[in-house]
């Protein structure tokens, strides 16, 4: 089974670093293929996941993905798993940066594929060649299900994630460039929307200061 | 405003607190801006009085009317494969403006797939800000306050920050696990029973479950953060002196992940004996709203952006300290109730 492991553009997160080391033991690290989606040359993070031991990286490089809205993004990273001919895309709950954990969820969506969020386990199901078999908590239960591929999981990350080792090769390898053209993408299904993110307030606040315990309990808790 | 849509996450036949906090703050801004607050209820198969007792329940929290499906396809939990054609149904239905998912693991897993499939701006750990109207329309006939919604970025170096009234596009949104203000509606609600969608398109199947030991851990309002090494007397003082709806979660002991990346508390206090220790902060989404503190041993140079109160700790038995202050000090229970 191939798996693809969404990547963020620059240096990537705790949470997608647990994801490589995941697909590995699952599937081998030639079947894990990096891939992102966005503005030509930016594969830093790319870089970084072959160092941490993904076989392959992919990027979908246009110039129309330079800020794009989560939907372009989730067109573009669905269209290079179908040209990858991966059945199971994993993803890190959140980036380091805007954190807001939806690319994902835009995957599948254009993909058609099963959707879970906070992966704890992931297993080969016996009985399903075409399937897999996750462990997720909802519902204050610890559910074991069966998902029929292809499916995107997003994978709750470790506390200490583990660091992977880096493959003598990783540096030969070099990461494969598409266009949007190439994965056969009309210009307008990538136009870019209105940007959702909303507006960057920067905090630069000095905290208050407290003598006491209580103080600190009181001004903690008040309502 | 229009419509506003609540997902409501139920335990042992109640909804939970953060469910309840939810409806309470769509009741919030619907009492200033308009709009008709629904509760969403989605269940495995139960006894009229049951979904009767929850509706009053959602009621007296500020639900205008409450949405309920209960069939065996739904008994899986709020996972997207079982309950992501229902809320996408739903929500074609009554378009609401705003979606609210409550603090427990429902947001990640239903919200982020329902912005993307109906168009939606996705602002998880949201706070929602009533803010006065422009000065210039003030003294107009259009006067309502402006609805705005905060986050902060994962990175914590800022926040990003939604007026509502200025989007072309509905928004969904997750909040933190507040507390229930009190009544805020009437137990006399109306109930609206829906037909099942038609899940078996997923192919998804539940093998087995067991009881989540951590499900609590997702859904408190107040979390202290201890990092690790503390004395094992202190940490057990500061355990029970702890509310109920307080956890107090040991830095490195314990896959807990899971569980904390579905909270998001309204209060986070970190203690360290080492302030210089404290330049991130721990693996827990926090709200634009959620009060950060820090309690630390030595000197704090430079705390994370997100944090408003520091107590500098003078003795070595600063969490005994603590633990003495949280049993002197009372504390808000919600409903009202301190």
């Amino acid at each position: 089974m191939r798996i693809v492991v969404c990547v963020e553009g620059t240096r990537i997160g705790v949470s997608t670093r647990s994801v490589i080391a995941w697909a590995r033991r699952l599937v081998g690290a030639e079947e894990v293929i990096a891939v992102c989606a966005g503005l030509p040359g930016r594969t830093d993070g790319l870089a970084e996941a072959l160092a941490l031991g993904a076989g392959r990286a992919l990027h979908v490089a246009d110039p129309a993905l330079d800020g794009a809205d989560v939907n372009p993004i989730g067109i573009a990273m669905a269209a290079a798993v179908k040209h990858l001919e991966a059945r199971l895309v994993l993803g890190g709950m959140r980036s380091g940066l805007e954190g807001r954990g939806v690319v994902p969820a835009a995957i599948a969506c254009h993909l058609g594929a099963a959707y879970l969020a906070r992966a704890e386990a992931l297993e080969h199901d016996p009985g399903n060649p075409e399937g897999i078999v996750v462990t997720v908590r909802s519902g204050g239960k610890k559910r074991r299900l069966s998902i029929p591929l292809p499916a995107v999981v997003t994978v709750a990350a470790v506390e200490e994630p583990a660091q992977a080792t880096k493959p003598e090769t990783a540096a030969e390898r070099e990461i494969e460039i598409l266009s949007a053209v190439d994965l056969a993408l009309e210009p307008d299904v990538l136009a870019e929307r209105p940007d959702s993110l909303g507006v960057f307030e920067r905090v630069k606040r000095k905290p208050m200061t407290v003598g006491s315990a209580d103080q600190l309990i009181r001004r903690w808790l008040e309502k | 405003m229009a419509n506003l849509l609540v997902f409501i996450d139920v335990r042992e036949g109640r909804p939970t607190p953060p469910s309840r906090f939810a409806v309470s703050e769509a009741r919030r801004i619907a009492n200033e801006l308009g709009g008709t607050v629904y509760a969403l209820l989605t269940l495995g198969p139960v006894e009229h009085e049951m979904v009767e007792a929850l509706a009053r329940d959602l009621g007296r929290d500020g639900a205008d009317r409450v949405l309920c499906c209960a069939d065996v396809a739904l008994a899986g939990g709020a996972l997207d494969v079982f309950v992501g054609p229902l809320i996408e149904s739903v929500a074609e239905r009554l378009r609401p403006l705003l979606s609210l998912f409550p603090a427990g693991g429902a947001g990640p897993e239903l919200g982020a797939p329902l912005a993307v499939r109906t168009g939606a701006t996705y602002h998880p750990h949201a706070s929602l800000e009533l803010e006065p109207p422009p000065e210039e329309r003030r003294s107009s006939a259009i006067n309502a306050p402006r609805l705005r919604l905060r986050r902060w970025r994962a990175s914590h170096d800022g926040l990003r920050s939604i007026d509502a009234h200025d989007l072309d596009r509905p928004v969904v949104v997750t909040l933190a696990a507040g507390l229930v203000p009190g009544p805020r509606g009437h137990e006399d609600v109306e109930v609206d029973m829906l037909s099942p969608p038609d899940t078996s398109a997923s192919g998804a199947r539940e093998i087995s479950s067991e009881p989540d030991d951590d499900a609590a851990l997702a859904l408190v309002s107040s979390i202290i953060w201890v990092q690790t090494p503390a004395p094992a007397d202190a940490i057990e003082a500061i355990r029970a002196a702890s509310p109920p709806q307080m956890a107090v979660v040991i830095s490195g002991v314990g896959a807990r992940t899971a569980a904390l990346e579905a909270a998001c508390p309204a209060q986070l206090l970190v203690f360290a004996r080492d302030g210089a220790g404290v330049t991130s902060l721990p693996p827990v989404p926090i709200a634009a709203s959620t009060r950060v503190a820090i309690a630390a041993g030595k000197e704090i140079d430079k705390a994370p952006a997100p944090v408003e109160l520091v107590w500098k700790v003078t003795k070595d038995d600063g969490l005994a300290t603590l633990a003495e202050a949280l049993r002197r000090n009372p504390t808000y229970h919600g409903d009202g109730e301190t």
